[in-house]
Formats: structure tokens, C-alpha cells, sequence
């Protein structure tokens, strides 16, 4: 061959090779904005004991008139420990209404080497479907193999929700825990639309308007990690909800004000509560001889709080749609919306009205910002004028409605869920809709009261009476749970609570009983003494009730909230007989604290072989910010020494 | 690869052809409902609370053996008897195997009135719950309607597989009253050459095995004993499982059922067979073994067998990647990636790539020995953190690779070159306690022993400094050796050095849960000869006080020992991972101004499960409190539950010991120790001493 048209075949050749490994790498290559994401990061240093840092992450949102709307979203996470490997994958929720499309990814390597996402490392998982919860929820998870400490992993994708009841309700997360170095939020609403926007501990975030569109936007936000004695997440994430609506229409899902959710949801459930014909005979069956509104307002809901069990169908417009009152009757078996339907139904039967009632368990909602899917739970309200002789005094009629959740199998008519108190619901109706605060339990309404008589005896074993009363808020839920639990079991757990303070514990005894706003035990324990010996010295343990072990408050900054749980008293009364000639060396003194987070107050007085123990621990149940860390740490620090409590004696 | 030789010759792998058995039954029906079962009722003595399995019948076809389509149906009665019980109408059907196909499922509830409903089948949901790589895995489930507080539930599930799922799990949650199996057989028509009968008949004879059973079991073949077309298998009464802590598998415990074909001969031929099969496909493996031999030409010289071990051992942990443990990686220009090593067909493949898998590095080991004279086996044993090795199943269920060398009639040392960071001589301690099947053995099984408490001893020192405060902080100083040390090791393969504290702080947060860890080093990891060292720093909360005095619990500074054996009484043996001991020293500075007015006395408890000693120093401004734990062995019987109770009981307590600290004494103290003295250890075995 020629020379020349070597030459040209060669260099055709050649061009043809840059030309492959260009495309190549191009279909490698990251993108720009990860290119500029990672520059970024350069030098930052978050925490120590963070593991892993977000290094971008946006959303943009389009919202369309008719409830779809398109997310673009990118997200680009550092890998700064193993443990942060997990931060690593991506996982999004998709559902028969939303999916996932264009998903791309990058690893780029500490040393600059880059990696495009693979198929084979895309997953799709249904991780909460089982038997009795039925959801359309999938996950699509990237899990890339062999995660090291400096990759960094980014994202881009579209979500792609179609219209369906909640389209116009968005959600974004700017930070959980780990820290953030940028993030940004972008939602594009049709002409003319407003929004409602929820901004839940937003403070570094700015919010403006550009062009139309809504931007949120934060720069570094350090790293929060969990902390003991915090309050649940949700209380503390940095989140905005968005409900977007035309304001110029009252139609679907458009919520302007409660009003409008409240009417939204009153029409959803009424189609579904129509009673047919077998339904009324049963109601009619079950009410029987029952003569008053209240007899028989009781009788339907015991009704369908023990008949129709419990079983979540959360499929397509099952999610927010009841079912027909008539198929949960033929089932024995729905949801929350479905047993409210039901019970409904049947008291539309009687001429007994009611509404359905939305209601938050595990979740806070926000009464300015008015939308149904701040909700998660549906309960059910009667007026009282209906039922004139049901009593006024109850935890459960606020302002004329009597509320009653059918779904949990502990709580009676007049009671609620210890859960909802404090909380708000949403009584739907046509027109006005009342979003109501149920009250708020004092430590008072959820009392446990111990009481124990306990002899010493000379071979250092100890025989216990005891007794615990539980009165108030928590009571029935024990009470079901006692009903419903081998006494094997219970005894089982009484042995493993006991373990800690009685070595060696035998329960023996054993029995329980309820009554309308208590429930107890008693039972015996017989063990080893709780006694030490240094020297001489014998040292007796006697707060035998306190068992719980509190997390150590280290000293230093605290990031998050303090939260000790839910308001509640614990009063102990342990009275010790001593063996005879033992004697009370030395009383310690009382133990006292008084402040925001609770009281705590231990009394100990001791007669010649007698000690008498008295204890009373409050928690307030408040929410407590981070100024009050070190009251809180005093309050953990009375508590050790309240359980700790010890008496040194003399032995003859 | 290696493994799949061993399998292949292992295997049945046979090509019968085969005629159409007895057919099942293709139309289901539901059985009676009977008075019996509505009698039954809540029974505390049998464990009958909310609901009770009345029974669980398989049906299994195998006539289509041949075409690889194995029909399974399965058919549950379930009488509910409370509220809680209603859960068991919630209904997912079980995974059997990858490849299964549900063809039919029914279910229908029946009240005490004779009413019956249906499961409707647009009730019944299918939903793909895992997709990735081509792989769809789907569930199907559904919910009985009608259920009340006293009623019957029934559902079948009838299935298709294309492999054969032989183990089945009797035993439930709740009880069971009777278990049926019905299993049609195929029936086979061989090659009329006598041998290659009897050959095949050896590999291809239904077998079964039960296990863990209460009642009476009963088998019949059908129709008649000498040409049986089916089998029924049944047994009465089984309890709801309840699993107990620190003992064999949950699934080595559970009743079950094995139905498995296989061989014809017993247990002990079979295993024999199989020994001997490890003979020829470790000979077939070695052949080409000419690198071998050029490899160890050079340990010829050494001047004993234990040397040439040792060259042999560490040349192969030295030269040879273990793909079992390890990745496979290649640099392109500046970057790492991993790649697929190429297949493994025999030693000259492992020698000539330098890479292969644990048992590919297990049989070289023996073939290098072998060629300097020295006689090895090739075992397996089953990994006894999985399940239990059961010999009279006859199949294949061992899963680990190990080498033996003979010392004396039936005495072996026993090598594990083939699992990381195990030192010569050692096991990894899941394969202590097991059976090994040895290639080529006189001895059919040999039993691996556990080794000793001092195998395994891990030692820290605590350095404890209180301040006026009275707040605590600490620096811990580990070493440890054994299966301790491996553990460690364990953790920190493949990773880079960098990631080491975060890899291990889990564990350390877990030994001291009731400290903050503030740091965490580690050092001699990559050494196996050698003890790993590991450093923490520590900060505990604040120390408790009763008036004047400070009340100080020495070993509140020390890994946390809580007592699991709290229940009275115990079903099944105890089994710990491995013996080891637990030597501990915390050295206490005392606060400023405060003095020891009291200390405990040294004590000691000791039975024949172990011991736990403590003991005290008086330093002046510094106590020294120690505490040292040994478990003799992991293995325990039921009949030993009291003895274990008592010893982790005694570790607690004596560990929960209080120093009387008061403030701005000058009294004398009670106890003047010694410096140096080490605790007493005096003590009748099963008393406390000292009290």
C-alpha cells in the first residue's frame, strides 16, 4: 500500500480512537455541577465524628395543574468514615403514582477516578410489605460495592408524580443529621397559584422569589448528631412542607384553609360510609335491647374496635380513600379509615351523627399550615348534643365532640390514645371544619404508684410484697396487654425488670386486676439481698423499683433539644424490715431536685430496724431547648442518685 | 473451581429415565371440620393461648422428576382462640426458593355457626418486593376475612419449583397438634446392568430424617413396602418454638423434617463414601502439581516436620491471595479496580494466578506436605455458628475446609490455612467442638476439640483519673490473644488502616455502654503471631454520693457484665462462642483530699463452669481493684444450667462491689495491701467467700 494512504488510514484511525475515547469518557464523566460540588468541599472539615458530609443537594420542583408535578433532583454525598457508607446509597421512594427516571450516578474516588453508576448496582425493594400491611411503596436503592472512605457519590434523577390525591403536597429535607454544605430548594407553581409553606427549624435557610419561582436556599449546616435524651426526629429536622393551590378554586385538593381540608376530607369519607341493608340488620343485631344514644353509641364502637382487626391496605387511592363501610363489615378487617367508616355507617343508622376525624400519631402538625396530609391517622367524633346523657367530665369531649379511636383495642369510649393527646385533629365537615388541641396529659394523668414491703433477712435473701399501680392515661394499654399476655410472659418480664436490683429473683403469686382508670400487680419476689460489703461496711441498695438505667449527659455543648419522654409520676413507698439487732448506720441525706425538666424527691428514714423509702419522680413532658442542658443534666444526675440509693448498717 | 468439582463428583449426578408415578390428586379439597377441632381451647400446660396450628399437611409430587418440576402443596388449619390470635389470618406464603412459582392459593375463615367466607381472589396480593440484576423475587399475600376472636382459619398454597427445597420446618411460633406429609416418589426405571443399579440406587433412594421431635413420629410407604409409590409421614403434638439465649442455632433446634434422595446405605457408608471421595477429588486436583513441588524443594532442608509445616503454612498465607477473604484488584493507571479472578481448576491454576479460594489453599497446604513426606488429610466440618452438622443426614452439609495431620491413632492437629488470621495450629473457633469428615482417615469422623481458657485471654488495664468533680475518665489498654484477637483482625480485613477506630468503636461503645469513647487505637493487627493491642479513652458519668462519702464501683470502670441466664429453667444446652479468660486491672487515682475508708474483700467464686476472682489494693492516693474472669469451656448441658446461672450471677455481683471513699480523713484504712499481691483466689467451688 501507498505510503500516503498509510498515513491516511492511519490518522482516520487514530481520529477514530480519540473520537471513542472521547465519547467514552464523556459518558463516564461526571457532570459539571459535581465537578463544582466536590471544588467546594475542598478543605471543608466538618466534625470530627462525622461520617459523612452532603455536599450538594437540590430539588427542583414543577408542579402542573393538575395535581402531577416533575422533581429534578441531584445530590452528591462525601464518604468521611465507614460507618458513613450507608449515607453512600440512594434510596427513593416510588409508588404506582410516582417513579423514578433518568437515574445517573458517579462515584469519584479520593484520588480522582471516576466510576458512572452501573445497572447492576440498582436494586428495587419493597421493604414494609407483609402480612396484615399491604403498601404499593418500593424503594429504588443504588448500593455500590466496596465503599471507601473519601468516595464521594452523586445523583441526578426525575420524579415523576402523576396526579393523584396529594400531588399538590410536597416535602423536602435540608439536613437530618448529618452536615449539609449546600442544599436548595426551587418549586414552580402554574400562573396565579399560592402556597402554604411549613418551615420546621429552618434557621439558617433563606427563603426569596425569583421569576415566579420559590427558592429556599442554606449553605453549611454542621453536623447534628443524635443526642441522648432528644426529642424524635421529626421534631427537629430541618424540613419544609409545601401545599400549592389555586386560590381562585375550591376543587380537589386545593386547601386554602382548614375549611377547605376539612371539606375535602368530609366528602371523601361519605360515599364509603353509605350502610346497606345486611349492615343495618347487624347494627340492629348488635345494639339490641340498648336503650339510651350512649348505650348504643357504646355498644358500635366496642363493636368495631374488637371485631374488625386491624390490616393496613395502603394501595393506590387506598392510601387517603376508605373503603366501603359494607366490604370492612364483610372483611372483619381494615385500616384506620376504613373502622372509622364502619363505625360511621352504623351510627347513621341509629341517627347518631358524627364526622371523621384526622388525627397525628408519631407526627406534628402544624395548624398554620392548613393540609389533610399533615395527617396520618382517622378517629372518630360524635357530638355530644346527641348523646345527652353521656358525661360531661372526660379526657375525650373537648368543646361539645366526643372522640373515640376505634382502632386501638385498649382504649374505651371516654378514653383517647395516650398517644393523640396533645396533638391536634381535624374534624371534617362540608362547611366548617374544626381543628382542635386535644389537652395535653399532666404528669398526674399518667401516674404509677409502687409499693413494696420487703424483709432482710439474716442469710442476706430478702422476701418482697409488691405491688404496682398504674392510674391514668397508661392504664388501660397495660391493663390489654396483661389481658392478652401469658402470665408465663408477664412474669418473664417482671423477672428480667427485677433482675437488675434483686439478684436471683422467684416471682411467685402472681395476680392482676382493672378497674375503670387503674390497673395493677402484686406478687412476690424472693432473691438475693441487694447488699455490698467494703470492710465493715455493709451497704444496702433500696430503691428496688428504679430500674431504668439513664444515658450518661456528657458535659459540653448539646446541639439538639432535651426531651425525657412523656409526662409522668412514678411515687415508690418501699418499706425495709431488718433482721433483728441490724441497725441504720448512717441516713443519707434527701434527695431533691425542682426544675423544667421534672422533679425528683427521695426521703429516706430508718427506725430501728425499720427503713421507710419514699420516692417521687416527675417528668414534664415539656420539649426543653438546649439553654436548659445544664438543668437537664442535674435532673439525669438525681435520678442515678435516687436508684443508687444506699444505706450502710450495722450488723450485730 | 475446586468447589465445583467436589460437588459434581459428590452430587447425584445421574440420568435415569423415568415413567409416571401414582398421580396426586390435582383438585383441592378442604378436609371436615370436625367437633375436636372447635374443642380445642386455651391450654397453659401446652402453651395454647391465642391460636394453635390444628394441623400442617404437605402434599409433595415428584413425579416429574425428570422434567425438574417438583409440586408442593401446602394446607394449614389454624384454630383462633383470642384477639392476638387474629394476627395468623394475616397470611404471607413462605419463600421456599428462588425459582418457585405459586400456582393456586385458597383460604376460607369458618365461624362457630357453621358460616363460612371465602377468600376472595382479588384479595390475594402479589407484589415484586426485590428486583436487581434480573432477579425478581415476588411475595404473595393476603388476609382471611371474617375472623372473630373464636373461629377456624384455612388456607392451602400450592406451589411449583424447579429445584428441590428438602428441609422443612416443622416447628412454629404458636403450637401445632399434627403434622402430614404425603411425598409421591417417582418411580424410576434404571438401566438393567446390575451394577449400575445398585450404583445408582446409592445415590437416588428417598431418604428422610426428622428432627427435634415431642411425639410419636410414624412412617408408611405405600402402597405396599416393597414397591412404595409414596410415603406418609406424620407426627403429633409440637410446642411454639421459644429460642434461649447463648446456645445452638434457632434452625439446629427447631423440630424438622429432611426429605432428601440420596443414598440407600447408613450413615456411617455413607460418610465413609464420602471421605473417600475427598481422597480422589484431592488427588484428581493435584495432579499437575510440578510448582508445587518446585515450591517446596526449597523446605527440604529444614530439619524437622514441624519447621517444614511451618514454612509450608506461611508460604501460602504469604504468596497466595485468599479470594475468600479478598478482593481481587488491578491498578489501571492511578486507579484500583476490582476484576473477576479467572476460574480455578486445579493446583497448577492456583499456583501459576496466586490466587484461589479457602479450599483451594486447604488442599494445596496437603499437597505440599505430602510431597515433603509428611501425611496430611483433606477435611471438612460444618460451621457450628450456622447449624448443626447432623450425620445421619445423608447428604451433603459440610461447608469449611480444614487440614489434618496425624500424630497418633486418632490424634490430629488440625490447620486452617485457608480462613484469615488464624496462626498455625488454630481453628477458627466455629469450628471448634464440630465433627470433621477426614479424607482417607481410618477414623470416619474425628471431633474437633475446643481449646482452652488460656487460648483466648484478653488483658486491660484501665488508667482512671477522677477529678474534683468527681467526674471519671479512662484510658484502656487491651491485649489479646486467641479467638479474641482474630475477632479484631476479623474486623479490620481489607480496610484501610485509616477507617480502623470507626470499624471497631462499635464494639468498644458495646463493652462500654454506660461510658463515652473519645478515642480508639489499635496496633499488631497485621501480625497473627503476635498480640492485637487496642487503646480507647473513656469519659463515665459522674460518680455517686451518699452524704460526706463517695461511693465507688471499681468495676463501673470495666466491660460491662450483665447475668442473660435470668429464667429459671432452661431447655437447651448453653453454648458460648469459645473459653477464654478475662483479665482485668483498673488503676484509680483518687480525687484530691479523699481517702479510702472502706474496701471490699477479695473474693472469689469458682465452679465448674469457671470462675470470677476481684480483689483490692490500697495505694494511698490510688486503689488497684481487679477482676478476673475465666469460662472453662463453651459447651454446656442442660443439667449444667444451675452452674452457669450461678457463675454469671456471682461475675455480677461480686461486680457490682462499692469502695467507701470519705473526704479529708487521716484515719488508717482497714486493708494494708502488699505491693504486688495478687488476689486472693480461696473459695469452696459453688460458695461465695468473703461476704
Amino acid at each position: 500500500m501507498p505510503d500516503s494512504r498509510v498515513s491516511a488510514t492511519r490518522a482516520i484511525a487514530l481520529c477514530i480512537a480519540l473520537l471513542v475515547l472521547c465519547l467514552t469518557s464523556n459518558l463516564t464523566a461526571s457532570p459539571d455541577w459535581v465537578k463544582e460540588a466536590i471544588e467546594a468541599a475542598e478543605g471543608v472539615t466538618p466534625q470530627a465524628d462525622a461520617i459523612a458530609l452532603i455536599i450538594a443537594h437540590t430539588a427542583e420542583i414543577e408542579i402542573s395543574k393538575n395535581g402531577s408535578s416533575t422533581t429534578k433532583v441531584r445530590r452528591a454525598v462525601k464518604v468521611l468514615s465507614p460507618q458513613g457508607a450507608d449515607d453512600a446509597y440512594l434510596s427513593v421512594p416510588t409508588s404506582s403514582y410516582s417513579k423514578v427516571k433518568g437515574l445517573k450516578g458517579w462515584r469519584i474516588e479520593s484520588g480522582g477516578a471516576e466510576e458512572k453508576l452501573d445497572d447492576e448496582y440498582i436494586v428495587e425493594v419493597a421493604p414494609l410489605q407483609s402480612a396484615g400491611y399491604y403498601i404499593d411503596m418500593k424503594l429504588v436503592s443504588v448500593l455500590w460495592p466496596d465503599i471507601k472512605t473519601g468516595d464521594v457519590f452523586a445523583y441526578e434523577y426525575e420524579l415523576d408524580e402523576k396526579e393523584q390525591f396529594d400531588g399538590f403536597f410536597q416535602r423536602f429535607l435540608f439536613q437530618k443529621d448529618l452536615p449539609v454544605l449546600s442544599a436548595r430548594l426551587t418549586v414552580t407553581l402554574p400562573d396565579n397559584w399560592e402556597l402554604h409553606a411549613s418551615e420546621q427549624n429552618l434557621d439558617p435557610v433563606t427563603s426569596r422569589v425569583e421569576d415566579g419561582r420559590y427558592i429556599w436556599e442554606a449553605g453549611y449546616m454542621a453536623y447534628c448528631p443524635e443526642e441522648p435524651y432528644m426529642p424524635p426526629w421529626r421534631y427537629v429536622l430541618r424540613q419544609i412542607l409545601l401545599s400549592c393551590y389555586d386560590p381562585s378554586t375550591s376543587g380537589r385538593s386545593h386547601f386554602v384553609d382548614w375549611d377547605a381540608c376539612g371539606s375535602w376530607t368530609s366528602l371523601l369519607y361519605r360515599e364509603p360510609m353509605v350502610c346497606d341493608s345486611v349492615l343495618a340488620a347487624e347494627v340492629m343485631s348488635i345494639v339490641g335491647q340498648a336503650a339510651t344514644p350512649s348505650d348504643r353509641l357504646q355498644a358500635v364502637a366496642t363493636y368495631v374496635r374488637d371485631r374488625i382487626r386491624y390490616v393496613a391496605v395502603e394501595i393506590g387511592d387506598g392510601r387517603f380513600e376508605p373503603r366501603a363501610a359494607s366490604e370492612t363489615f364483610a372483611n372483619s378487617y381494615g385500616d384506620c379509615k376504613d373502622k372509622a367508616t364502619l363505625m360511621r355507617a352504623m351510627l347513621s343508622v341509629l341517627d347518631i351523627p358524627s364526622s371523621p376525624a384526622l388525627a397525628s400519631v408519631g407526627s406534628t402538625v402544624d395548624k398554620d399550615f392548613p393540609s389533610p396530609f399533615q395527617f396520618n391517622h382517622v378517629i372518630v367524633a360524635v357530638p355530644t348534643s346527641s348523646i345527652t346523657d353521656w358525661p360531661s367530665e372526660s379526657h375525650a369531649v373537648i368543646d361539645g365532640w366526643l372522640y373515640f379511636d376505634p382502632t386501638d383495642p385498649a382504649i374505651s369510649l371516654g378514653d383517647l390514645p395516650p398517644v393523640l393527646y396533645g396533638g391536634y385533629v381535624l374534624r371534617a365537615a362540608d362547611s366548617t371544619s374544626g381543628l382542635t388541641r386535644l389537652p395535653r396529659l399532666e404528669p398526674t394523668d399518667r401516674m404509677c404508684r409502687n409499693h413494696a414491703t420487703i424483709t432482710l433477712a439474716p442469710d442476706m435473701t430478702v422476701t418482697a410484697q409488691m405491688t404496682v399501680t398504674d392510674i391514668g392515661a397508661n392504664a388501660a394499654s397495660i391493663a390489654y396487654h396483661r389481658a392478652t399476655t401469658p402470665v408465663s410472659d408477664q412474669l418473664e418480664e417482671l423477672h428480667r425488670r427485677f433482675s437488675t436490683t434483686i439478684p436471683n429473683a422467684v416471682i411467685s403469686d402472681y395476680s392482676f386486676a382493672s378497674d375503670s382508670d387503674s390497673t395493677w400487680a402484686a406478687f412476690t419476689l424472693v432473691g438475693d439481698a441487694p447488699v455490698t460489703c467494703a470492710g465493715d461496711m455493709t451497704l444496702l441498695s433500696v430503691n428496688v423499683f428504679e430500674t431504668d438505667s439513664f444515658e450518661n449527659l456528657p458535659k459540653g455543648e448539646r446541639v439538639h433539644p432535651i426531651w425525657f419522654g412523656a409526662a409522668r409520676t412514678v411515687e415508690s413507698e418501699i418499706d425495709w424490715i431488718l433482721p433483728d439487732g441490724w441497725r441504720v448506720a448512717e441516713i443519707p441525706d434527701t434527695i431533691w431536685f425542682d426544675g423544667d425538666p421534672g422533679s425528683v424527691h427521695c426521703v429516706c428514714e430508718g427506725t430501728g430496724s425499720h427503713i421507710s423509702v419514699v420516692s417521687t419522680q416527675t417528668r414534664k413532658g415539656w420539649l426543653l431547648d438546649s439553654e436548659n442542658y445544664a438543668s437537664a443534666r442535674r435532673f439525669v444526675r438525681t435520678h442515678k442518685k435516687s436508684a443508687d440509693m444506699t444505706i450502710m448498717l450495722t450488723l450485730p | 473451581m475446586f468447589q465445583n468439582l467436589i460437588r459434581l463428583v459428590l452430587s447425584a449426578g445421574l440420568v435415569v429415565t423415568l415413567a409416571t408415578g401414582t398421580a396426586l390428586a390435582d383438585k383441592f379439597e378442604w378436609d371436615e371440620i370436625t367437633e375436636d377441632d372447635w374443642s380445642v381451647s386455651q391450654d397453659s400446660a401446652q402453651g395454647i393461648f391465642d391460636a394453635v396450628m390444628l394441623f400442617e399437611k404437605l402434599a409433595v409430587d415428584h413425579k416429574d422428576f425428570e422434567g425438574g418440576r417438583f409440586k408442593r402443596t401446602m394446607y394449614r388449619r389454624i384454630r383462633i382462640l383470642g384477639t392476638e390470635g387474629r394476627k395468623w389470618a394475616d397470611v404471607e406464603a413462605p419463600f421456599l426458593a428462588p425459582d418457585q412459582d405459586i400456582k393456586e392459593i385458597q383460604g376460607r375463615t369458618i365461624l362457630r355457626d357453621g358460616t363460612v367466607v371465602p377468600l376472595d381472589k382479588d384479595k390475594i396480593i402479589e407484589e415484586q418486593v426485590f428486583k436487581a440484576q434480573g432477579e425478581k423475587y415476588t411475595l404473595h399475600t393476603f388476609s382471611l376475612p371474617g375472623v372473630t376472636d373464636d373461629c377456624i382459619v384455612e388456607y392451602m398454597i400450592r406451589y411449583e419449583l424447579k429445584t428441590y427445597a428438602g428441609e422443612w420446618i416443622i416447628q412454629k411460633d404458636i403450637p401445632l397438634m399434627r403434622f402430614e406429609m404425603k411425598w409421591v416418589i417417582p418411580e424410576m426405571h434404571l438401566n438393567t446392568l446390575g451394577g449400575f443399579l445398585d450404583f445408582a440406587a446409592d445415590r437416588i433412594t428417598p431418604n428422610y430424617l426428622w428432627l427435634n421431635t415431642f411425639s410419636d413420629i410414624d412412617v408408611k410407604q405405600l402402597p405396599d413396602l416393597k414397591k412404595p409409590k409414596w410415603l406418609e409421614l406424620s407426627c403429633g403434638f409440637v410446642p411454639a418454638f421459644e429460642g434461649e439465649p447463648f446456645t445452638v442455632p434457632d434452625k439446629a433446634l427447631k423440630t424438622k423434617l429432611y426429605t432428601y434422595y440420596g443414598s440407600r446405605v447408613p450413615p456411617e457408608t455413607y460418610w465413609g463414601e464420602q471421605g473417600r471421595g475427598l481422597v480422589r477429588i484431592l488427588s484428581e486436583y493435584c495432579r499437575k502439581n510440578k510448582r508445587v513441588k518446585k515450591v517446596v524443594q526449597r523446605f527440604n532442608e529444614l530439619p524437622n516436620a514441624d519447621a517444614k509445616i511451618a514454612a509450608a503454612y506461611n508460604w501460602l498465607r504469604d504468596s497466595l491471595l485468599n479470594l475468600t477473604h479478598f478482593d481481587l484488584w488491578e491498578w489501571e493507571g492511578h486507579r484500583r479496580v476490582k476484576i473477576d479472578p479467572k476460574k480455578i481448576e486445579d493446583i497448577d491454576d492456583l499456583f501459576k494466578y496466586r490466587y484461589g479460594y479457602s479450599i483451594d489453599i486447604d488442599a494445596a497446604f496437603v499437597d505440599m506436605l505430602r510431597e515433603m513426606n509428611i501425611d496430611a488429610r483433606y477435611c471438612y466440618a460444618k460451621d457450628r455458628f450456622d447449624d448443626l452438622f447432623v450425620m445421619e443426614a445423608k447428604y451433603w452439609q459440610l461447608d469449611r475446609s480444614l487440614v489434618a495431620v496425624p500424630q497418633a491413632p486418632g490424634e490430629y492437629k488440625f490447620y486452617t490455612v485457608g480462613h484469615a488470621c488464624t496462626p498455625i495450629e488454630t481453628v477458627p473457633w466455629f469450628l471448634e467442638g464440630v465433627q470433621t469428615l477426614i479424607g482417607g482417615g481410618n477414623e470416619l469422623m474425628v471431633s474437633i476439640p475446643f481449646s482452652p481458657a488460656d487460648f483466648s485471654i484478653t488483658q486491660t488495664t484501665y488508667e482512671v483519673e477522677i477529678t474534683e468533680d468527681l467526674e471519671a475518665f479512662a484510658t484502656a489498654s487491651s491485649r489479646m490473644t486467641g479467638h479474641d484477637a482474630r475477632g479484631v483482625r476479623m474486623e479490620l480485613l481489607d480496610e484501610d488502616t485509616a477507617d480502623f477506630a470507626d470499624m471497631l468503636s462499635e464494639n468498644a461503645e458495646a463493652l462500654y455502654p454506660d461510658a463515652v469513647l473519645d478515642s480508639l487505637s489499635v496496633e499488631q493487627w497485621d501480625d497473627i503471631s503476635q498480640p492485637v493491642l487496642m487503646h480507647c479513652h473513656l469519659t463515665y458519668p459522674d460518680l455517686t454520693t451518699a452524704g460526706s462519702r463517695v461511693l465507688l464501683k471499681p468495676f463501673a470502670f470495666c466491660t460491662s457484665v450483665e447475668n442473660p441466664f435470668y429464667a429459671p429453667e432452661r431447655k437447651t444446652a448453653v453454648l458460648f462462642d469459645y473459653a477464654h479468660k478475662l483479665e482485668e486491672s483498673a488503676f484509680i487515682v483518687l480525687p484530691e483530699g479523699y481517702t479510702v475508708e472502706a474496701l471490699p474483700n477479695d473474693t472469689s467464686f469458682a465452679n465448674r463452669i469457671g470462675s470470677c476472682t476481684i480483689g483490692f489494693q490500697n495505694m494511698g492516693d490510688k486503689i488497684l481493684a481487679q477482676r478476673f474472669f475465666v469460662l472453662n469451656r463453651p459447651f454446656w448441658g442442660v443439667t449444667d444450667y444451675p452452674d452457669v446461672q450461678a457463675l454469671f450471677q456471682a461475675r455480677k455481683d461480686l461486680s457490682g462491689q462499692v469502695v467507701v471513699l470519705t473526704e479529708g480523713s487521716d484515719d488508717e484504712v482497714d486493708v494494708v495491701p502488699t505491693p504486688g499481691a495478687t488476689p486472693a483466689t480461696s473459695g469452696t467451688e459453688g460458695e461465695e467467700t468473703g461476704l
